[in-house]
């Protein structure tokens, strides 16, 4: 068996950990001629993280049979964060159940880590269709989070034809930002359906500030009284799809 | 008082918030039993109010359930119903022994050491008619389902879970277990800081969760030699189990001779032991009569007018307690599982 698979610089392991480590403690990673995924979900099934990342946007890839690894994510996490962004990481399987983790741009680290059996059970997807489709600059996604954060722990956003809302209502106060496909920060606004729909802040900020650190943009999908779903498009990474429950309304 | 299998068991521990929008069965004696013991006073004295009537069973079933409730979490409460009669012996035995902890909790109590006191209170507890109907009618109100079984409720609590109603049962017992129970969540009515009898220090006891089929494929055992090992080590319906046979020994007897009627040791015996019928009790339970099982709206009126009017309880804590619970059920975080 031999899994070798090497990127350019530590942001996208650390995008990918980050992200991963908002929601669980451990993580099963699986490798094959494709490439590597993830799928889990927090202990409470509210949300779930969706990783494809493809063999071609390595460096190298090598992986001749399909593999399962389990990690500590924070573990792991505390790794690649000792690497410099410039560091090229190379990860491989060893014989004896562990993870090399290789970095190095002039300086080299070398770490081993050890695996643990990984206990996860195959997670399904939600099967969802979306009304309204808006792709924001990801550092914009985050600002919004920050501004509706001061008043509430929810985002409330609603969709028409020509602009999006997003707010937030608590006992202090409300909070309101609304983006019309001129305003800054908005890409795309699609909008087949006018859409309400409610989510918790703190799960969508955690995730949005893990990845977006990598820059990129962010497709937000979602419909009335269901989930939404993050894309996070970001150079380097194939298919990063964050997935939230909506809050109960009254 | 149940059976012996923790040396066997090894359960992994579980965070409460992993159980919401699962359907857990709870044993409803059981948790019912487990407030009786621990709901008391500094002397051991159960919770009553003005007029005298014991208020423990009601004050653990509220204040837990409205927990349990606000993790979103599924309850139906299974009732035994009329005992096998192979159970009178330990039925007789525990009257036996709740006897002799009156009388130590009395003399306890005479002597002022009110520390022995609290402690021998807790095996004198005793479920009267009225507290079982009490018990319904606060779960009534709450919206949470009973189901009434026609004799051990264990027995109908495994079956909710193989039927697939349930995902798992709740009970501090083993027995769940050998009725074939698909998981049993332990600790999920008492989870939460805990006084140690006699020290004056605290334990954090977290709910643990037991597997079924993990249990018996890492034990290499069927569901059949599961049953004759507790068998070996006494269940409720053969108490005295076989003298100097504890549960390893069980397990390597089981494990070495397949089945109960193989072992040389116990051939004398086994014939004062009526396993085939015990075997029956665990492995082909009456099945229950489940066709109306709904979760309904709290009706908070009700428990306030139920709890504070009648029962006395304090209506600023009552009060209190429910409008949270309101508050997170109107708040609530869905879970992804409704769209899998």
């Amino acid at each position: 068996m031999v899994f070798r698979a090497r990127t350019r610089s530590t942001e996208e392991w650390k995008a990918v950990t980050s992200a991963i480590s908002t929601l669980v403690d451990e993580a099963t990673f699986e490798a094959n001629i494709e490439g590597i995924s993830f799928r889990g979900m927090d202990p409470s099934h509210v949300a779930l993280i969706d990783i494809h990342w493809p063999n071609t946007t390595f460096e190298s890839f090598e992986c001749d049979s399909a593999v399962k690894f389990g990690v500590r994510i924070d573990e792991l996490l505390k790794v690649i964060r000792r690497g410099e962004k410039k560091d090229s990481v190379e990860m491989s399987l060893a014989e004896d159940s562990t993870l090399l983790v290789k970095m190095h741009n002039g300086y080299r680290r070398e770490y081993k880590m050890r695996l643990i059996e990984s206990s996860a059970s195959a997670t399904p997807l939600p099967k969802l269709s979306f009304n309204t489709k808006a792709v924001l600059v990801a550092g914009s996604f985050d600002r919004i989070l920050s501004d509706v954060n001061i008043v509430s722990e929810y985002l409330s956003i609603k969709s028409e034809a020509s602009a999006i809302h997003f707010s937030g209502k608590g006992d202090s106060g409300e909070a309101e930002i609304v983006l019309d496909p001129k305003s800054e920060g908005l890409e795309e606004l699609n909008v087949k359906e006018q859409s309400t729909a409610t989510y918790s802040i703190d799960y969508l900020s955690k995730v949005t500030k893990a990845i977006s650190t990598a820059g990129g943009s962010i497709a937000a999908e979602f419909s009335s009284k269901m989930p939404i779903r993050l894309e996070f498009r970001v150079m380097n990474l194939g298919r990063i799809h964050f997935y939230l429950a909506p809050r109960v309304q009254d | 008082m149940g059976l012996d299998l923790r040396p066997l068991v090894e359960a992994s521990s579980i965070n409460i918030t992993e159980l919401s929008e699962k359907v857990i069965a709870i044993d409803a004696y059981n948790s019912i039993y487990q407030f009786l013991a621990t709901i008391r006073g500094p002397t051991g004295e159960l919770l009553a109010n003005s007029k005298g009537s014991v208020t423990s069973h009601l004050s653990g079933l509220f204040y837990r359930n409205v927990s349990l409730l606000a993790e979103n979490i599924k309850l139906i409460y299974v009732f035994d119903g009329e005992p096998n009669y192979l159970k009178s012996k330990e039925i007789e035995h525990r009257r036996h022994l709740k006897q002799i902890a009156t009388e130590k909790y009395e003399a306890a109590l005479m002597s002022g050491k009110y520390d022995d006191a609290r402690k021998y209170s807790q095996a004198t507890s005793i479920l009267t008619q009225e507290m079982i109907e009490e018990s319904k009618k606060i779960l009534e109100l709450l919206g949470i389902p009973i189901v009434q079984a026609k004799s051990e409720g264990e027995a109908a609590a495994a079956y909710l879970t193989k039927c697939g109603i349930a995902f798992g049962c709740a009970s501090q017992d083993y027995d769940s277990l050998l009725f074939g129970a698909e998981k049993l969540i332990r600790n999920v009515t008492i989870s939460g800081k805990r006084k140690i009898p006699n020290r004056n220090s605290y334990i954090n006891i977290e709910p643990e969760i037991i597997d079924h089929k993990f249990f018996l494929s890492r034990l290499s055992l069927t569901r059949e030699q599961l049953v004759d090992v507790g068998i070996l080590i006494g269940t409720d319906f053969n108490p005295e189990g076989f003298p100097g046979i504890g549960p390893k020994t069980a397990l390597k007897l089981i494990k070495e001779y397949n089945k109960l009627e193989n072992i040389e040791k116990i051939r004398d015996r086994l014939p004062d032991v009526p396993y085939q019928e015990i075997r029956n009790i665990f492995l082909r339970p009456e099945i229950p009569e489940i066709d109306n099982i709904s979760f309904n709206e709290i009706k908070y009126e009700q428990v306030i007018n139920f709890l504070c009017t009648e029962k006395n309880f304090s209506i600023d804590r009552v009060t209190g307690s429910l409008d949270r619970l309101k508050k997170t059920i109107t708040s609530r975080n869905q879970s992804l599982e409704r769209w899998f």
